[in-house]
């Protein structure tokens, strides 16, 4: 023997016990089960491995446990893979402990001497399992939080013990959990249950080779862990470490499949969402972070406790009490297990036992399958349990944008991002606060888009507010059907049908109706279109009248008029149009979209044939001579106007025209009521034209009449209705929501409105609330940047440093304008995870 | 068949079929312990890269902070407390303290700006008035606390040859703006060593 080793043997003697392991005889069974005693011990190391690197970073309190594995699957290389494989190997790993505890049994080798070989397995089966129920709470996720806290509070059913043993393991009074809970469910994971697995494991293995020489020495027909059909026997050199090798390398293939299990495709890569990096879908999932005020309905145990939690919600033990199905039920069973190598020592006892565990794996297996059924298939609970899953599914994704966004996580922890963020909060109050009485649904041009979901409401009597800050809503406002629909004001009692705005729209805005005929009328003078074409005093007589005035004292403009000649005329007309002054002097002042309707108009009256004809009747040219005034009213603009008489059907061409120079200019208003609307604070000064608004705009306001009620810059003493500065921008939205009553908005006409936060009195929401809920309206909130074309492991993980994985065709490429404002805060940062790659 | 070795070693001429079973077994047993480690490799490799990524992360990057303007400044320095925010593990905070700098003004005017620490062994460098030995006068000095070394107002050492430091005090570089306005260029340095280093 070499010096060294024989030094080394000496004096430790483990070149000896190496040698006598590799020469260890072992039944060279073909029962591939034979190998799962390597297995399970390899899991165990890389259960040490990963956790005790997951330790090094993980940091147990309410503030920082979910963070801190948001940082380990984030933020550092490689997190998510040793965080996968720490979680789905402990599934596994119980997988392989009960299958093995299973083998032993069936297989009879549970017997003697190998009691302690079997009492070992079930003990580490046992521990596996609690390491996997304490581990679930360590991460601090929705998930994990509720369905530990379900768990724990069972104790609450024991008599006596109960709540001091729930006080003990939540580490305080408080029915909620906390920082103590995770200190101690820390060490629990850690020292008691990982630790004490891995040193089960050694007393197991120890065991086992107390009980191999037993065996040899008593005949003993199973020597073996599971002794199948043995025929010879092998030393461990060779094909056998083969072999176990081989076997712990299928397990970490399984292990590795279930950590990649969401990115096997290209389809799933592709589906990936755009705004997430790779690794939210790599390893194991982490939910949003624990939100003890939230709830989380879809919260169920791992698969190896699905049968227990089937067989609590069996009926029966809602009858006798759900203390039989978690205290009395599960330790009759486990009482049955640890009995069994003393019961299996009569022979007709031990078929016995061996039949009971194959229909108790029977059972297991049959339960399992239930509770997932129940789950996802069953008509009545699956689409509650998927709805739940599906909004937890916007939490995480939502959890993991914000925290990734520069601003980063405050000290306050994650959970603080999520309860300041409109995108979360925004529809979770509008449906507390708004939407007893408010819709929250699209309607006529207001199509769904991703930002806004629709917010059901049973009975609306008020708006539909679904993107109600946004050009087309605002834009609502100009047409009084929209007005009177159940959209707007429909089914409010002071804004509908007899609300002024309603009956100012109608009176004036539309300036007149068709009838069943088709013939329009117009309305009286109050209506927008007479008021610009009217006969006695409006912009068209005024042009007309300065235009027939010099035709009138032209003898050759008459004379050629009266040959029917109306080129002269066009001409004054449209000179006149031009004319600044006459513009300027215009009563109503126009806005530009109908001055543009009613030159067109006046520019064609000569060439229609009905005016031809006027201007060809002596009397008439006789009358223009002597009286232009006369002339226009009697008889030339009161072809337009028909006085009462209602217009024949085809013969509107001018007054629609003028109506849509108006809807235009309706157009114009509901532009600069949406401006307004993303003010952020309402414009400074007060004269007409300031910065952004100009006197057109103004102008526009005043010829529709917004101004005759509505307070606007300029015109800041109307008060018959709400403010327009700043209309529905975040800061009019916040002191609306706040008091509607206020004389700024609705004053005394606010229909049931309630104030949310008044001045005095009872305040219905925060302030922080009513901001959160302007801004969602607003669609302000954090937008992380999107990664187009997902690779497998995403653009900063590359497997190792300067070697770039193909795994997708290009890919490589991240939409986001600016690095600086960019979400991924690795993005252009030589501090994070790609700066290895470059 | 206990132990291939001792046969060997007792039958030196009949060992031929032995050996290279022997040798079967190694090739297996080196697969074996090949696949074994390949496997262990994967979660080895991830949880070094996670333990080492503080290896991947740079610090400070010399960002100018404004601590002061030239009004406030004379030849006796003053401490100031750069703040900035700061990015620990996944916990960003606005307004931490980050460090110290000594800023004075010279006789000439010109702004001299030094980290608070010392180069030595990173202790916080004090102001203090001490008797010179030949003069007798009071002068006002940079003081180090923990061995006891004396850096002049300028910082350098004043007696380079007893002195522990193995440099002078680590000087940062400063910018005055047209309204006065004192910047400096904030820096951590590698210390220890004679040469001056930014970490």
């Amino acid at each position: 023997m070499n010096p060294f080793l024989k030094w080394l043997d000496e004096r430790t003697g483990f070149v000896s016990l190496c040698k006598k392991i590799a020469g260890w005889q072992v039944p060279a069974s073909k029962c591939f089960c034979r190998w799962l005693p390597s297995a399970i011990v390899f899991a165990f190391i890389i259960q040490g491995i990963t956790g005790l690197f997951l330790w090094a970073f993980y940091s147990p309190s309410a503030q920082t446990a979910w963070e801190s594995v948001w940082y380990v699957q984030y933020q550092l290389p490689f997190g998510w893979l040793v965080r996968g494989i720490h979680h789905y190997s402990a599934q596994v790993l119980v997988a392989m402990l009960g299958l093995y505890v299973l083998g032993l049994v069936l297989h009879g080798a549970y017997r003697r001497p190998r009691e302690f070989v079997y009492w070992g397995a079930l003990t580490m089966l046992l521990f596996s399992l609690a390491s996997c129920l304490t581990g679930d709470l360590l991460m601090w996720s929705l998930s994990g939080y509720f369905a530990t806290i379900t768990r724990v509070s069972f104790l609450q059913l024991l008599p006596w013990v109960g709540l001091p043993l729930y006080k003990l393991v939540a580490g305080g009074p408080d029915p909620a959990f906390g920082t103590l809970t995770l200190t101690r469910f820390t060490v629990l994971h850690i020292a008691v249950f990982g630790g004490g697995g891995m040193a089960l494991m050694c007393l197991w293995k120890w065991f086992d080779f107390r009980s191999r020489p037993l065996s040899a020495a008593k005949g003993c027909p199973h020597p073996c862990a599971l002794a199948c059909a043995e025929t010879k026997k092998r030393t461990l050199w060779g094909w056998e470490i083969l072999g176990a090798a081989f076997s712990c390398a299928v397990f970490f293939a399984v292990v590795l499949l279930l950590v990649f299990q969401h990115s096997l495709t290209k389809e799933m890569i592709a589906g990936r969402a755009p705004t997430l990096p790779a690794e939210a879908y790599l390893g194991a999932e982490l939910t949003s972070p624990a939100d003890p005020g939230g709830s989380y309905d879809a919260a169920r145990p791992e698969w190896s406790f699905r049968a227990l939690y089937y067989e609590s919600k069996l009926p029966v033990f809602s009858k006798i009490g759900m203390i039989y199905a978690i205290f009395v039920v599960p330790p009759i069973l486990l009482g049955f297990f640890y009995l069994l190598p003393i019961l299996g020592r009569v022979k007709f006892l031990h078929y016995l036992c061996v039949l009971a565990v194959a229909a108790l794996a029977v059972v297991f297996g049959l339960f399992t399958y239930w509770s997932y059924e129940d789950d996802y298939k069953n008509p009545e609970h699956a689409p509650a349990f998927l709805a739940s899953k599906a909004s937890a599914e916007v939490l995480r994704q939502r959890a993991v944008e914000l925290c990734a966004a520069p601003s980063g996580i405050p000290q306050t922890g994650a959970l603080s991002l999520l309860n300041n963020d409109p995108f979360i909060q925004g529809p979770k109050l509008f449906a507390q606060h708004c939407a007893s009485c408010h819709r929250f649904e699209p309607f006529g041009e207001l199509a769904e888009t991703a930002d806004f979901a629709p917010i059901e409401c049973k009975e609306p009597t008020a708006p539909n507010l679904y993107r109600s800050v946004s050009r087309e809503w605002i834009s609502g406002y100009m047409n009084v059907e929209k007005l009177l629909s159940a959209d707007y004001f429909g089914a409010t009692t002071s804004f509908g049908e007899k609300g002024s705005m309603v009956t100012y729209m109608k009176g004036r805005v539309q300036g007149g109706q068709f009838d069943k005929a088709g013939n329009f009328m117009l309305n009286d003078s109050n209506g927008l279109i007479s008021a610009v074409i009217a006969a006695d005093g409006s912009p068209a007589l005024d042009i007309l009248t300065e235009a027939f005035t010099e035709i009138s004292e032209d003898e050759d403009a008459l004379a050629a008029l009266a040959e029917g000649d109306v080129t002269l005329l066009k001409e004054k007309i449209a000179e006149k149009c031009e004319d600044e002054s006459i513009l300027e002097s215009l009563d109503p002042a126009l806005p530009v979209p109908v001055l543009t309707a009613l030159k067109e108009v006046l520019l064609q009256m000569p060439d229609d044939e009905t005016y031809q004809e006027i201007l060809a009747d002596e009397e008439n040219l006789e009358m223009l001579a002597g009286d232009v005034d006369s002339f226009l009213t009697d008889v030339y603009l009161a072809q337009l106007n028909g006085s009462d008489e209602p217009i024949p059907a085809g013969e509107t061409a001018y007054i629609d025209r003028i109506r849509e120079g108006i809807v235009a200019a309706c157009g114009e208003v509901a532009a600069i009521l949406y401006d307004e609307s993303q003010l952020d604070s309402v414009r400074e000064g007060s004269k007409r034209s300031f910065d952004g608004l100009d006197e057109s705009a103004i102008a526009s306001m005043e010829f529709m009449g917004c101004i005759d009620c509505h307070p606007f810059y300029g015109h800041e003493k109307s008060d018959h209705a709400c403010d327009l500065r700043g209309y529905m921008s975040k800061e009019w939205l916040k002191g609306f929501i706040a008091d509607p009553t206020d004389v700024k908005y609705y004053g005394k006409h606010n229909d049931r409105m309630p104030a949310y936060h008044p001045a005095e009195g009872d305040a219905l929401m925060s302030e922080s609330e009513i901001e959160m809920l302007a801004d969602w309206m607003h669609g302000a909130w954090y937008r992380a940047p999107k990664v187009e074309n997902q690779t497998l492991l995403g653009r900063d993980n590359e497997l190792f440093p300067g070697v770039r994985l193909q795994s997708e065709d290009s890919g490589e490429s991240v939409s986001c304008p600016d690095s600086s404002s960019c979400g991924l805060p690795a993005e252009g940062d030589p501090a994070g995870p790609s700066g290895e790659g470059e | 068949m206990e132990n291939y070795a001792e046969n060997r070693q007792d039958h030196p001429g009949q060992d031929s079929e032995e050996q290279r079973e022997d040798r079967r077994h190694f090739v297996k047993s080196a697969l074996a312990v090949g696949l074994g480690a390949a496997c262990a490799a994967v979660p080895v490799y991830g949880g070094a890269r996670m333990a080492l990524y503080p290896l991947q992360q740079t610090g400070l990057s010399g960002k100018e902070y404004q601590l002061t303007t030239l009004a406030n400044l004379d030849e006796t320095p003053r401490l100031y407390s750069v703040t900035d925010t700061v990015a620990d593990a996944w916990v960003s905070s606005p307004n931490q303290p980050i460090g110290n700098v000594y800023i004075r003004k010279t006789a000439e005017g010109e702004v001299q700006a030094f980290q608070a620490v010392c180069p030595h062994a990173g202790c916080r460098i004090k102001v203090d008035k001490q008797k010179d030995a030949e003069s007798g006068d009071e002068v006002t000095l940079f003081f180090c606390p923990c061995h006891g070394d004396v850096f002049s107002l300028d910082g350098e050492r004043v007696s380079p040859e007893t002195s522990k430091s193995a440099r002078s005090m680590d000087s940062l570089e400063t910018r005055v703006d047209e309204e006065g306005r004192v910047f400096v260029k904030f820096q951590n340095f590698r210390l220890g060593c004679a040469e001056k280093s930014p970490v």
